[in-house]
């Protein structure tokens, strides 16, 4: 199996459906022998990407270029590109040994080639054993792992998976990550990953690009987009639990520059120039600390405010605490620890205003809080 | 895929070809025969208008078409509310699903049999020596002219009613046993009667199992004549004489081909109106 | 057990009755001898009443009789396998292309349209077509006829059971490198198993209970076994036990489909 790995590139893609543009002027840059994922809510464009890089559709305009090759009119096989699917895809009327042979069989190759490829993938992805069962007797895991055991066998360049943990449970689905993540450094086979879940994007985090609205809103690794995102849904997105929204206004205070806002009026010594007088604040649950003693250091920068507990949930070893501050939703708050609390007491939290996300009115990034404070 | 190979409009030629070898020759036949009638060993004359006004003046004609509305109409809904209320029984009073099928089974046998079969099936009850006169002569009561003038309609429906009802039996079964069965332990635990349960948890699930089936029903049964010409030929008298039947008898009995063609295209085209009806209620 | 239980099986079984007595007196009918058919009193119980007899299966057997039904089958299978691949080459394409040309809903609407046709305005003229063409009383000219009139039928019932084939599947199979007719082939119509098989089974049942176009396409030397009916009724004695026997050979294969395919009789009418 020789491997050739290229980048690929996509240049003004643009797709339409349904009479309305599900891809609109895509321009991607996908280094080689990465796992590159895909990140976005559903109907953001993912599926139509894929299929568009996979060669099962053609692009309205644009170009794909794998390594400066334009592919743009080759099919999936003349690509070397293979798919797995949502649905696993697997054929019902043939075995797994049968699904996972199927692309080696277009090939006409020796039957004891088929044989002995198949067998090999087999054992890599663990389902030697269940090789004789059809799809039906396979549980969901099994089905995936045949479902990539398809995709490797012929030795595509490129393997796209679209969606492919979401009909699998939370427990198998850690089992797959660690399955991709081993087979992109053993294969060291080009993997394009496109998810809804934030986790793969915490998981595999060296190569993230954010879609939505058939847009990539953002491109970059794990920490650029959660430390500097580009807009409110990037930084919704990424995080285990959503950051908390506080709408401020900006206000005069004694010659100085203040947010007024329903948890109380925060001091900073520049406040950026907006049109607006508006801003949007935004504070993640794990920046948030409930019950501490003031904290001595950075003492300036420590905001503090009170809160009705609504309610704790319990995850785990971890707890979210649900805060009435009088805004429309309840901050989110994230306790390292279970930490029980009856709904209805009061609670001091306090953050570091370094840790805030500033954004304007329309939802774009403007900076961090250490960006401001130093 | 990128490559184009072919368009789709390749997987409809065929159906077309084979569908145009012979609707082709029958609409344009259909439209010249309206436009011109040709007497035997004559020159082709100018007949459209004369077709029409016999048309409209056509009493005989006027009347078939109200027995075709009488006779598909009760049979529509005998056929419906029958096979809803057997439907709903057999749900409601067989519990154990493998006898109800069975049975079920056996209610659609008259749905699978030929119209050619059912119709002799029945002129052995309805003729006059037949069955049903030999049982009730057996026991004392009178003979009924079954294919008497006042009667022979009815039979017909009656021998409808027995082999078709199982078709909107078949279709508001299904939708009936797709209810979940929690809809009517609320209902019970509210107690409501019989008759709002039904208006609330039923009708609204039957309710297009209904629909389709008596759209169905209804149009198969102006469609079909084979009945009227295996049994009583029309009769006696017009008793039994349908749209169909009359066009029938136009065709190949009296051979008026100019004016049959006029009343088949007419036919043709309240057919396809009503088919479009059918579609719209469909899509809903 | 309730009131409205008992009542409730009381009905369903008058419903029963009147479903099974006609088909019981057929089954009789053909097994009496012609004098036992029309008697008062009637004679319904076989060996009670009457003896048993073969005379109108013989009949059946001896004359062309049984040659009727081997028409019968010739005209309905042809047919129906002449019809399939162009049915499911169209069905397939208004399930996956319902936005190309032809594959869209006006064309399936206008398929639709064909099935709601009433014979009896159309019969004159393919009457006068084939005899034009020399082909009346002919088996090409019932064969084609039921061609062109099975379509419809066919395209209806497979476009219904090619939407629940998936979509992913035929991707799959797209990346693995198979062309269109390999899909269809290989995936596809594998897939689709017993819906084609329904299919056919229900397309050929209509076939073999056609009546009209049988009779009058059909003369001396195509008769299939139901315009041989009536030709049992020419004259003065009617053989009604034969009308009965007929009825029971013919509604064997009905009863046949009818038990194998019975999940999928709800979609025939659904077209789901």
């Amino acid at each position: 199996m020789k491997q050739f790995l290229p980048t690929i590139k996509l240049v003004d893609i643009c797709k339409k459906s349904n009479g309305s543009l599900i891809l609109k002027n895509i321009n991607l840059e996908i280094p080689n022998k990465a796992l590159y994922v895909v990140l976005g809510p559903p109907r953001s464009g993912k599926s139509a990407l894929g299929r568009i890089i996979a060669g099962l559709d053609t692009p309205d305009t644009g170009r794909i270029l794998f390594d400066d090759q334009d592919v743009t009119n080759l099919g999936p096989v003349e690509r070397n590109v293979s798919m797995v699917f949502q649905d696993f895809a697997l054929y019902p009327h043939l075995t797994a040994f049968d699904n996972i042979a199927s692309p080696l069989r277009k090939l006409k190759l020796l039957k004891e080639e088929i044989r002995k490829r198949v067998l090999e993938v087999a054992e890599y992805l663990k389902i030697s054993h269940r090789l004789t069962h059809y799809p039906s007797e396979l549980s969901g895991g099994e089905k995936q792992r045949v479902a990539i055991a398809r995709a490797l066998v012929k030795g595509a360049q490129i393997i796209i998976l679209d969606e492919p943990f979401i009909r699998l449970d939370l427990k198998i689905r850690e089992d797959m990550r660690a399955e991709l993540y081993r087979l992109q450094k053993d294969v060291g086979v080009n993997i394009i990953l496109l998810s809804s879940d934030p986790i793969d994007a915490m998981v595999f985090s060296e190569n993230i690009a954010f879609m939505q609205n058939g847009e990539i809103v953002q491109v970059g690794n794990l920490t650029e987009l959660y430390d500097d995102p580009k807009n409110i849904s990037v930084a919704r997105y990424i995080g285990v639990i959503e950051m908390n929204f506080i709408p401020a206004k900006i206000t005069q205070e004694n010659n100085r520059k203040v947010l007024d806002t329903e948890i109380g009026k925060m001091a900073l010594p520049t406040i950026p120039q907006l049109l607006e007088d508006e801003i949007l604040i935004g504070i993640r649950p794990e920046h948030i600390h409930i019950g501490e003693e003031d904290v001595p250091s950075h003492a300036g920068n420590i905001f503090t405010f009170e809160g009705r507990v609504k309610i704790a949930e319990v995850i785990g070893s971890e707890t979210i605490v649900h805060l009435d501050v009088g805004l429309a939703e309840p901050i989110r708050v994230l306790v390292p620890t279970i930490y029980k609390k009856n709904p209805g007491e009061v609670l001091k939290a306090t953050f570091n205003m370094r840790d805030l996300y500033f954004f304007d009115v329309s939802g774009r990034f403007i900076c961090r809080g250490g960006d401001i404070l130093g | 895929m990128p490559k184009k190979t072919f368009s789709p409009i390749f997987l409809q030629v065929p159906i077309t070809v084979i569908i145009w070898s012979l609707v082709g020759f029958v609409l344009a036949w259909l439209i010249y025969s309206f436009l011109y009638s040709t007497p035997p060993g004559g020159q082709p004359t100018f007949a459209a208008l004369n077709n029409i006004i016999t048309m409209f003046s056509d009493s005989r004609l006027f009347n078939a078409v109200l027995r075709t509305i009488y006779y598909a109409g009760v049979g529509t809904a005998i056929e419906v509310l029958l096979g809803m209320l057997v439907a709903l029984a057999l749900v409601n009073f067989i519990s154990n699903s493998t006898v109800r099928f069975a049975v079920l089974m056996i209610f659609l046998t008259p749905m699978a049999l030929s119209e050619a079969i059912a119709s002799h099936t029945w002129l052995m009850l309805l003729t006059p020596q037949g069955y049903l006169n030999s049982i009730l002569r057996f026991l004392g009561l009178p003979a009924v002219g079954w294919l008497s003038e006042s009667m022979a309609l009815t039979s017909l429906i009656l021998a409808d009613v027995w082999q078709w009802t199982s078709l909107p039996l078949l279709l508001i079964y299904a939708a009936r046993v797709s209810i979940p069965q929690e809809l009517y332990e609320m209902a019970s635990l509210e107690r409501l009667s019989a008759f709002k349960t039904f208006r609330v948890v039923t009708w609204p699930y039957i309710r297009n199992a209904v629909v389709v089936a008596a759209l169905l029903r209804f149009i198969f049964m102006y469609i079909t004549i084979d009945k009227i010409l295996l049994i009583t030929f029309g009769g006696p008298g017009f008793a039994t004489e349908t749209l169909g039947y009359y066009i029938w008898m136009q065709s190949f009995s009296y051979r008026n081909i100019s004016y049959a063609a006029t009343l088949s295209l007419a036919t043709l085209i309240g057919a396809t109106i009503i088919a479009y009806i059918f579609w719209r209620m469909m899509k809903r | 057990m309730k009131l409205s239980r008992l009542l409730g099986l009381i009905g369903l079984a008058i419903f029963g009755l009147f479903i099974i007595g006609p088909l019981y007196i057929t089954i009789i009918t053909a097994i009496k001898n012609i004098n036992d058919v029309f008697t008062i009193p009637p004679k319904l119980i076989p060996y009670t009443d009457f003896e048993p007899s073969s005379e109108a299966f013989d009949f059946i057997f001896n004359t062309r009789g049984k040659y009727t039904f081997i028409t019968s089958l010739i005209v309905a299978s042809t047919a129906t396998a002449i019809a399939l691949i162009p049915s499911l080459l169209a069905a397939y394409g208004f399930s996956r292309c319902p936005k190309a040309a032809m594959n869209d809903e006006r064309s399936f609407f206008t398929l639709l349209t064909l099935r709601m046709v009433p014979p009896f305005a159309v019969v004159l003229p393919i009457f006068l077509y084939w005899n034009q063409l020399g082909l009346f009383d002919t088996y090409p000219a019932l064969i084609w006829t039921y061609t062109v009139f099975s379509v419809p039928l066919a395209v209806w019932l497979l476009k219904g059971f090619v939407d629940e084939v998936p979509p992913s599947i035929e991707d799959a199979a797209k990346v693995d490198g198979y062309g269109f007719l390999d899909r269809l082939r290989k995936f596809v119509i594998p897939i689709l198993g017993p819906a084609l098989a329904a299919t056919i089974a229900l397309v050929w049942l209509f076939l073999w209970n056609e009546f009209l176009f049988a009779l009058k396409l059909g003369g001396s030397r195509v008769v299939t076994y139901t315009a041989y009916l009536p030709q049992l009724r020419v004259g003065q004695r009617i053989q009604w036990n034969v009308l009965g026997a007929i009825g029971v050979l013919g509604a064997i294969p009905p009863l046949i489909i009818l038990i194998l395919f019975r999940k999928y009789l709800i979609r025939v009418y659904l077209g789901r």
